[in-house]
């Protein structure tokens, strides 16, 4: 059972083939002193009036902080195919709610990006090649990337739809190769936000609204 | 005293836990954790905290049950096993744990360690020094995924025996056991959307077109000091076809004994190695070797007089080769490949393979295996019989006295000898004097502490 002020971290990410990541995260906050909301492990709040969807949204509106791990597999969509996948959705939410978030993405994703960023097509009659616009390509069935969105994810988390770069917030994604370095990550960012967090609780005399301030929601409903 | 026994009788640690029931399953999982992420050591089951042993009523039945369930609730998937081992006339249940590679191991979302004799839940400080003396080590080389290894490279065949043997011995359950792909993914062997090397190693059809250092060769020897060689062979493919045609091939090139039957005439012709130590010894070799070393590898040479089984890996820090011949923790430097291995039953428990390989020289009436370890790897040396009365080089006139004076399975202890025969030297050498005739097979050492005594084995000694 969860103490009343702990606070609330939401993990998204797609789950099948990456549940021992996910099992070391969960672990880690767990200890760390979070409540922890992972879908893998059965810890999201379920809002029996509302879809799944919905579910998810409302879960992102009332964790205090978020973490996003992009992976090279997109995870399910909404109800078509051709929607955005839920973990694409609750990022996009969690940007529009300004949550504190912190974003992994796997090395793939990143280099999948940086390949297609200087894709040029050569058309016959034209004098130079011209830059290919990623919308217009497919991607085969494959193990190794699953989904082109995956990068337009990417492009969210790094706030490519700011244009001003100043005014790029919260756009930090920390890229990972193993399993190790996305754990140490983790470690290392919500060990740090805990050692904060003491902080505040021990040298401002406003410690209860300071702390309260992390949580403008409340962490449950 | 059977390696179990030894193990009682030195009372719980940090690296042995007793546990009296096989009922507290979450408390099991837990002590299971802490000891992949402390190191690695053994749970005996049926044994109270004070080491009196109660035993465990329908061992095998609990067995299967909980190891089933260990392997559900541990996550990663990690590498240990669980037999029935016999104290007297209980039966108990032994879990074999070798120091986890990928840790931090979770169990039900926490993490747990050993701290001394008790397991803890990790605190946050605890949690964080675990990582953090893993950053340095990179991604080790089994787990990285293959850019080039698809799934047309893989003896789809050996993945179906993999996943049959591993479900009639109850080692290992998978999600879904006709899905290849799924397999993979439940065994570590893909990450990330690539096959890893250790997919390869096991499974791949001709894993050295992709990894030399994966051949294993063999020759065989015209005389013990070396020279021509008269076979050789060189073996790639699933680690089980390589395990195989290396027994095959030291079988082919050992010479057959002759004994003779107790109280009888009759003459019996009996291979020159025991089968367990051939096959426990290539599985050791294969299980322990450094891979990602490209001028590493195992070699098999079959000498008229001992094979040597040589691998490219190392003992862990500190360890010397003598550590192999007692009990010590398993510290497996591919747990993936390993733990393929165990599932497969080519390994039979986990952390006990050099005391299985004595343990049937022992019972073959053969001189004890030795081990070397150095810079380029590790040799393990398996003496036929004929040279058990080989002469042993060099003794001193103490040794050469307490050797006379004792008859096959007469036993000694330092106190003794040194008031008996070697009173002008120092404690030091004495004890020097004994591990010189223990490494020379000429002495067994039994028990530990106060109660340790060298026992005088049947290898006769030639001046």
């Amino acid at each position: 059972m969860p103490a009343p002020n702990q606070p609330v971290l939401m993990v998204s990410s797609v789950v099948y083939g990456y549940e021992e990541l996910l099992d070391r995260i969960y672990a880690s906050l767990s200890t760390f002193g979070y409540e922890v909301w992972m879908s893998h492990k059965g810890t999201m709040p379920v809002y029996p009036k509302m879809t799944a969807l919905e579910s998810c949204r409302q879960a992102v509106q009332n964790c205090d902080l978020f973490l996003v791990i992009i992976l090279p597999h997109y995870g399910t969509g909404k109800e078509d195919p051709t929607d955005d996948s839920i973990v694409h959705e609750e990022l996009r939410i969690a940007i529009q709610e300004k949550k504190p978030r912190w974003i992994l993405a796997h090395d793939h994703v990143v280099f999948a990006r940086s390949l297609l960023e200087k894709l040029q097509i050569k058309k016959q009659a034209a004098p130079k090649p011209e830059k290919l616009d990623r919308r217009v390509l497919s991607l085969d069935k494959n193990t190794v990337f699953q989904d082109l969105r995956i990068i337009d994810m990417y492009e969210l988390a790094i706030r490519r739809d700011v244009i001003v770069y100043r005014d790029r917030k919260g756009n930090w994604v920390q890229k990972f190769s193993s399993t190790e370095e996305a754990n140490l990550f983790a470690v290392s960012q919500f060990r740090r936000y805990q050692e904060a967090e003491a902080f505040v609780s021990e040298n401002f005399d406003n410690a209860k609204s300071v702390t309260k301030r992390l949580k403008p929601k409340g962490g449950r409903k | 005293m059977n390696p179990i026994e030894t193990q009682l009788s030195q009372g719980e640690s940090k690296e042995l836990v007793f546990v009296s029931t096989a009922q507290d399953t979450d408390r099991i999982a837990a002590h299971l954790v802490a000891l992949l992420n402390s190191g690695g050591g053994t749970i005996l089951l049926g044994v109270d905290p004070k080491g009196e042993v109660l035993g465990i009523t329908s061992a095998a039945k609990v067995k299967k049950q909980l190891a089933t369930y260990l392997r559900e609730r541990v996550s990663p998937k990690a590498l240990f096993s669980v037999v029935n081992d016999a104290i007297g006339n209980h039966e108990v249940i032994t879990i074999e744990v070798p120091g986890g590679r990928d840790t931090p191991f979770v169990c039900e979302g926490s993490v747990f360690l050993r701290k001394g004799k008790n397991t803890v839940a990790a605190s946050a400080e605890d949690l964080q020094r675990l990582l953090q003396e893993k950053e340095p080590e990179t991604e080790r080389w089994e787990r990285r995924g293959s850019p080039v290894l698809e799934p047309k490279d893989l003896d789809a065949s050996e993945i179906k025996k993999t996943v049959q043997a591993a479900q009639a011995a109850g080692r290992f359950t998978f999600r879904d056991a006709d899905d290849t792909e799924a397999v993979l993914l439940d065994l570590g062997m893909r990450q990330r959307g690539l096959l890893t090397h250790a997919a390869d190693v096991c499974f791949g059809k001709s894993p050295a077109q992709r990894h030399p250092q994966i051949h294993l060769r063999a020759y065989a020897m015209q005389s013990d000091k070396g020279g021509e060689y008269i076979d050789e062979g060189d073996f790639n493919g699933p680690i089980s076809h390589m395990i195989e045609e290396a027994r095959a091939f030291i079988l082919r090139n050992s010479s057959l004994a002759a004994q003779f039957l107790p109280d009888s005439m009759e003459r019996k012709n009996v291979r020159s190695y025991p089968d367990p130590a051939i096959r426990e010894g290539l599985v050791n070799a294969l299980a322990h070797r450094d891979y990602g070393n490209f001028s590493g590898g195992v070699s098999v040479l079959v000498y008229p007089d001992r094979v040597e089984i040589w691998n490219s890996g190392r003992l862990p820090k500190g360890w010397k080769a003598d550590r192999l011949r007692h009990n010590h923790p398993s510290l497996p430097a591919n747990p993936d490949v390993a733990h393929y291995l165990y599932i497969r039953r080519l390994m039979e428990r986990v952390g006990r393979g050099t005391l299985k390989i004595i343990e049937s020289c022992r019972e073959a009436n053969l001189p004890a295996p030795t081990w070397k370890a150095d810079d380029d790897g590790v040799t393990l040396t398996l003496h036929s019989y004929a040279s058990r009365t080989a002469p042993v080089s060099s003794l001193s006139d103490r040794q050469q006295k307490l050797v006379e004076s004792l008859k096959p399975g007469q036993s000694i202890r330092l106190r003794e000898y040194l008031e008996r025969f070697a009173a002008k030297v120092t404690d030091r050498q004495a004890r020097r004097d004994l591990k010189e005739l223990e490494s020379a097979d000429i002495l067994r050492l039994e028990g530990k502490g106060r109660s340790a005594h060298y026992v005088r084995t049947e290898r006769t000694w030639q001046p």
